[in-house]
């Protein structure tokens, strides 16, 4: 018999991560199973230049391969209906290169069906989340401001704001006489020392894996302080399949697959926490099927696969007057954009044709290690040669971010007859954006459009009626979404299955909506009410 | 233009997958295709009082390109033939015998030709990712180490 522990975790991103760091630290034992392994921090290419980068791939020399490929974890969707699905198995899961954007929801996304009536509002509040955002901010480290709005909660526990680049600064300015706020974004970068961890040094190559751990990845800043505990721990390369249950229909433990040896193995827990991003973990929900559960574990309201909501988003481009043929400057920073423009769509007295909001980011302002929007700037030779060198300086970068309405056909499925080489029925994801989201979409366009008008800038040309490619923000949620009514949701605000006491799902999936938001940050929180939760129950003995 | 997020996170590591992280020792086009490529890619960058495309190395890149990608070295070779044969017709030789004029009059009417945006695209991804593109002509002096981020100090564009 192997023996019982405590909790076992499916996943160890930032949902995995927290609940195995908060578990161990309140004295659980804590079994985290990951369907990779941990990714040397020695190997990231963090500073090795686009040149070089090119000669060492010749050389048969590789980075760290993050993204799992489509070989070993496939997924479908109907011809008509991509959708670009972006995974990492290994320890940290996308907390490696993940954006960092760290955005405080607001009773705004937490009430927003409450005031419009479109689908369920979430059972909780800011007021509830907000103690446990001001833990995370302190455990992770978050720069921003303290420019308070009420789509953009502050925080007490900000770290020091990064200054403006000027292309930021132009933009900030152009907006203001648009009167839109551009305030300090809020983003899970070190600009100082924070609890034993060495300050960013202003490289700009986050997305190739921080070199020295300076943003926030649950790899470091959660499993290693937990096996301090002596209480975690790991099996790397296990791809979970199910979750078990006994003959009452509760979670008895999890069965998994080892990665290369593709070996079945079980084990037993008193408590499931299911953390393995938002379509994996509901792929792992539907494929555990039993008796009590012919729908899929905790699935009695057949919610569970529905309502998957990504986030609608653009890029506009455009090249501002004053920085045209500007000395350049290093506009690298912390990587990601200085500024954030909140939601502000709900505040101006217009009315609106479509619900919720939209945010905007700015990355990739100023001086960047390349020039790909060359390819929109017309000509060649000499003269081109200029025209590229004038306006390199000068970039400014608009990427507005819209709230996906949750839509009960918008779902993941799982089907017997199509299987992965575990023999595991694959995602059937079948997405798509409707009229809320194409007439959200033109405010988005017309917003930063108008933006760059005002800053007097030359627009690089783009297409309207462009909707992007669904996957594409990595934000995937709802799909076994929280909410006050059994019938009509999966989990409890503690995200504790209605069905199923003794199962948890602390990903994106147990987000009631969407929002205009990185989730990250509140993924994080919900991880540590949850886990917080848990715990006392379990020391209450009613689990 | 409408590049995702992932571009900028997995462009390397596309790059290290499509190569199939094979080390790639010679080069995959032929002397006379190489020769033709540099002719092309001066045309679109050529050398100023800064390194030109095939200074910079951008034959090169675009060779490896071709490499990992068979329908790309297909669409490249078919492209090639094409853009001689026209510059036989009109001034009696291939592309890279033709004088910087008439070149130029060949190619200005292709602004939207596939084999021409593909063309001037890779150049573009070559030539500003090379060291010389990047520093010496962009003047980038990025991904290094820095005490503090000064930002933007500039009066006038404050808010």
């Amino acid at each position: 018999m192997t023996p019982t522990h405590d909790v076992v975790i499916i996943g160890s991103g930032a949902a995995g991560g927290m609940a195995a760091w908060n578990l161990t630290r309140q004295g659980m034992k804590v079994l985290v199973l990951d369907a990779g392994t941990k990714f040397p921090r020695e190997q990231f290419w963090s500073h090795v230049k686009p040149w070089q980068a090119q000669e060492r791939i010749a050389e048969g020399r590789k980075p760290p391969q993050f993204y799992i490929d489509l070989k070993t974890a496939p997924y479908r969707t109907p011809k008509d209906q991509p959708f670009d699905l972006a995974r990492v198995w290994g320890r940290g899961g996308k907390t490696n290169i993940w954006g960092r954007v760290s955005l405080r929801y607001s009773d705004l996304d937490f009430a927003g069906a409450e005031k419009d009536g479109w689908e369920i509002p979430w059972p909780i509040r800011y007021k509830d989340v907000a103690p446990y955002y001001d833990k995370v901010d302190q455990l992770i480290g978050v720069c921003g401001g303290d420019d308070d709005q009420d789509s953009l909660p502050g925080s007490r526990f900000h770290l020091p704001a990064p200054k403006p680049r000027c292309g930021e600064r132009l933009l900030q300015k152009a907006a203001k006489n648009l009167g839109i706020s551009i305030v300090a974004g809020r983003r899970a970068v070190l600009t100082k020392p924070h609890n034993g961890r060495a300050a960013c040094h202003y490289c700009g190559a986050c997305g190739k894996g921080c070199d020295i751990g300076a943003f926030f990845n649950s790899s470091d800043y959660l499993l290693e302080p937990a096996f301090k505990s002596g209480r975690l721990r790991i099996i790397d390369n296990a791809v979970v399949a199910r979750v078990l249950t006994d003959s009452e229909g509760r979670a008895s433990g999890v069965q998994y697959f080892d990665r290369f040896t593709k070996k079945e193995q079980q084990v037993k827990a008193r408590v499931v926490i299911v953390a393995a991003s938002c379509i994996d973990s509901t792929r792992i929900l539907l494929n555990s099927k039993s008796k009590q559960h012919p729908n899929g574990i905790g699935n009695s309201s057949d919610v569970i696969g529905r309502y998957l909501s990504e986030q609608v988003r653009l890029h506009m481009f455009g090249f501002v007057p004053d920085l045209l043929g500007a000395p350049v400057r290093n506009d690298d920073g912390i990587g990601g954009e200085h500024v954030y423009l909140p939601r502000f769509n709900h505040r101006d007295g217009r009315k609106r044709d479509y619900l919720r909001g939209f945010g905007m980011q700015f990355w990739g302002c100023g001086a960047t290690d390349n020039a790909g929007w060359a390819k929109e700037i017309s000509g060649f030779g000499a003269g081109f040669k200029t025209a590229v060198k004038k306006r390199y300086p000068s970039l400014v970068a608009l990427h507005p971010y819209g709230e996906v309405l949750p839509y009960a056909d918008n779902r993941i499925t799982v089907d017997d007859s199509d299987l992965d080489s575990y023999g595991i029925p694959i995602s059937r994801i079948a997405f798509k954006y409707r009229e809320n989201e194409r007439k959200m979409m033109t405010e988005m366009y017309e917003t930063a459009a108008s933006i760059l008008k005002e800053a007097k800038a030359e627009i690089l040309p783009y297409d309207p009626a462009f909707m992007g490619m669904p996957g594409q923000a990595i934000h995937e949620h709802s799909t076994c979404r929280m909410g006050a009514d059994p019938k009509r949701s999966a989990l409890n605000g503690f995200c504790q299955m209605h069905d199923v006491k003794n199962v948890f799902v602390v990903d994106g999936a147990a987000f009631t909506t969407a929002s205009e938001k990185n989730p990250t940050l509140t993924i994080l929180a919900l991880a540590w009410r949850a886990t917080d939760y848990l715990a006392g129950e379990m020391k209450a003995k009613r689990l | 233009m409408n590049p995702t997020r992932r571009d900028a996170l997995v462009t390397i590591a596309a790059l290290a997958t499509t190569a199939s992280a094979e080390a790639q020792q010679t080069p995959f086009l032929t002397t006379p295709e190489l020769a033709w490529l540099s002719a092309f890619v001066d045309v679109m960058i050529p050398r100023t009082d800064t390194p030109g495309a095939s200074d910079a190395g951008v034959p090169t890149f675009i060779d490896r390109r071709l490499a990992a990608n068979p329908a790309l070295a297909e669409s490249f070779r078919a492209g090639r033939k094409a853009l001689d044969e026209d510059a036989k017709a009109k001034f009696g030789a291939p592309f890279p015998s033709l004088t910087l004029a008439q070149q130029t009059e060949l190619l200005t009417p292709m602004e939207k030709d596939p084999f021409f945006r593909m063309m001037k695209g890779l150049t573009i991804d070559g030539y500003y990712t090379s060291r010389a593109g990047l520093t010496q002509e962009l003047g980038w002096h990025g991904n290094t180490f820095l005490m503090e981020f000064p930002g933007c100090d500039h009066p006038e564009h404050q808010a």
